[in-house]
């Protein structure tokens, strides 16, 4: 057996936790959701491991149904959105009243567009963000490479419309 | 015919805000922006939209938690496994009613050889994929993209290559995307050469020298201050990489 495909979960788990909790926590707008589903991506990678070379699309598309599957079945979405003002989330910083209420009313803002896309759309584009290309967005949400970019244009159309992208408001 | 004729479609300008372009479209969507202002400025929005967003997410993120590796019996992950169960489907897959289906399946590939045949087929399966590809426009662009104030410009590289092509990308610090040169794109980029005979170009592609020769030069990128790291590729491979804080006024970067 090789050694080398054998790893310790601490090193994966430091590597790619972070940026797999933002893009989880982005595409659910629950920072609660996002790290358990991070711990449960975790745990299936513990039992059924892909192969090595494609660790991190994997961690993000098994991180991605963990979180949509328990999202639906626990019906959490609307709660949040109609009481996101109410909630403090696990995952913020203690910042001061201030700064902390304008971050919060700016992930509401940036959530209830993202929220309004579909849950394919959503994922592409928080995937985009996060690097990946677009044959990695297409494999995880399965659909054609040459697709990515129109799904993408598509929803950045009304991301755009909703968070008024291209409006002069910006520095 | 016109340049308006044959505008980019919107996925073709995402592909090319990405730098996803296909080796089979790159040449034709490249020539077809040097000469087109109106598909230049459409990369140019999808790029400042994209930028806007990045922005939009970052700043509103959640910190990370306190979160513990999950115990499951064992912290090994052992990689062998996926690979093991592979080579048993493939042992699988070798047993001999798949190696008669396998023949059946190659039997009618080879009617496609056969040009009626091969014609009804393509024909159908274009049929099926038009009903349920999502369709790419090809529509004129519908607004002019925003006139982008220029950025603070941060501190000066400078770097040596011998190739013909350079290809830089940017890192930005906001959610580590990466930005590719690309002209209006809101990253005011400057660029001068001391290569005699050289000229330097900064198209949406990247940077380009043209003639000159492959001789030695030294190029100077001037990048925003909020640009973290640079990367040089010349040829597709990565020849010289900066972080901010190497990046020093005057300091030059030797290739490798």
């Amino acid at each position: 057996m090789s050694a080398s495909e054998l790893l310790d979960i601490s090193a994966l788990f430091a590597e790619h936790h972070e940026p797999l909790f933002r893009y989880l926590s982005r595409l659910t707008g629950d920072a609660d959701l996002a790290a358990d589903a991070v711990q449960e991506t975790f745990v299936q990678l513990l039992k059924k491991p892909p192969e090595l070379r494609h660790i991190r699309g994997w961690l993000y598309k098994v991180g991605t149904n963990a979180a949509l599957m328990s999202r639906r079945t626990t019906s959490r979405r609307q709660h949040i959105l109609t009481h996101a003002e109410e909630r403090v989330p696990m995952g913020d910083s203690p910042n001061t009243p201030d700064l902390a209420l304008d971050r919060a009313e700016q992930r509401r803002i940036v959530q209830a567009a993202l929220q309004k896309l579909p849950d394919r759309d959503r994922t592409i584009l928080l995937m985009r963000e996060e690097g990946f290309s677009h044959k990695e967005i297409a494999e995880a949400v399965g659909t054609t490479t040459g697709s990515v970019g129109t799904l993408i244009s598509r929803a950045m159309d009304r991301l755009a419309r909703e968070l008024k992208l291209d409006e002069e408001i910006w520095p | 015919m016109s340049i308006t004729m044959n505008h980019l479609t919107e996925g073709e300008v995402i592909r090319v805000a990405d730098d996803q372009l296909e080796t089979d479209e790159s040449q034709r969507v490249n020539e077809h922006l040097e000469s087109c202002a109106e598909c230049r400025a459409q990369v140019s929005r999808a790029n400042i939209r994209r930028q806007r967003l990045s922005s939009l997410l970052g700043a509103s993120d959640f910190a990370t938690p306190m979160m513990s590796v999950p115990q499951a019996g064992t912290n090994v992950i052992d990689f062998n496994h996926a690979r093991e169960q592979r080579t048993r489907r493939s042992a699988w897959a070798m047993q001999p009613r798949m190696r008669a289906a396998a023949a059946i399946i190659l039997l009618l590939l080879g009617t496609l050889a056969i040009e009626p045949v091969r014609a009804a087929v393509t024909g159908w399966l274009r049929s099926q994929w038009n009903r349920i590809a999502p369709r790419e426009q090809v529509s004129p662009p519908q607004q002019a993209p925003s006139q982008q104030a220029p950025l603070p410009l941060g501190p000066r590289i400078e770097f040596e290559h011998e190739g013909r092509e350079l290809r830089l990308e940017f890192i930005s610090p906001a959610v580590g995307s990466v930005l590719q040169l690309r002209r209006g794109a809101g990253t005011n980029v400057v660029a001068e050469s001391s290569h005699p005979g050289a000229d330097l170009l900064v198209l949406p592609e990247g940077l380009r020298i043209t003639g000159g020769g492959a001789g030695k030069g030294i190029y100077a990128v001037t990048v925003p201050a909020s640009i973290t790291t640079v990367t040089v590729s010349s040829s597709g491979r990565v020849v010289a990489r900066a972080t901010n804080d190497q990046m020093v006024a005057g300091m030059t970067l030797q290739l490798r």
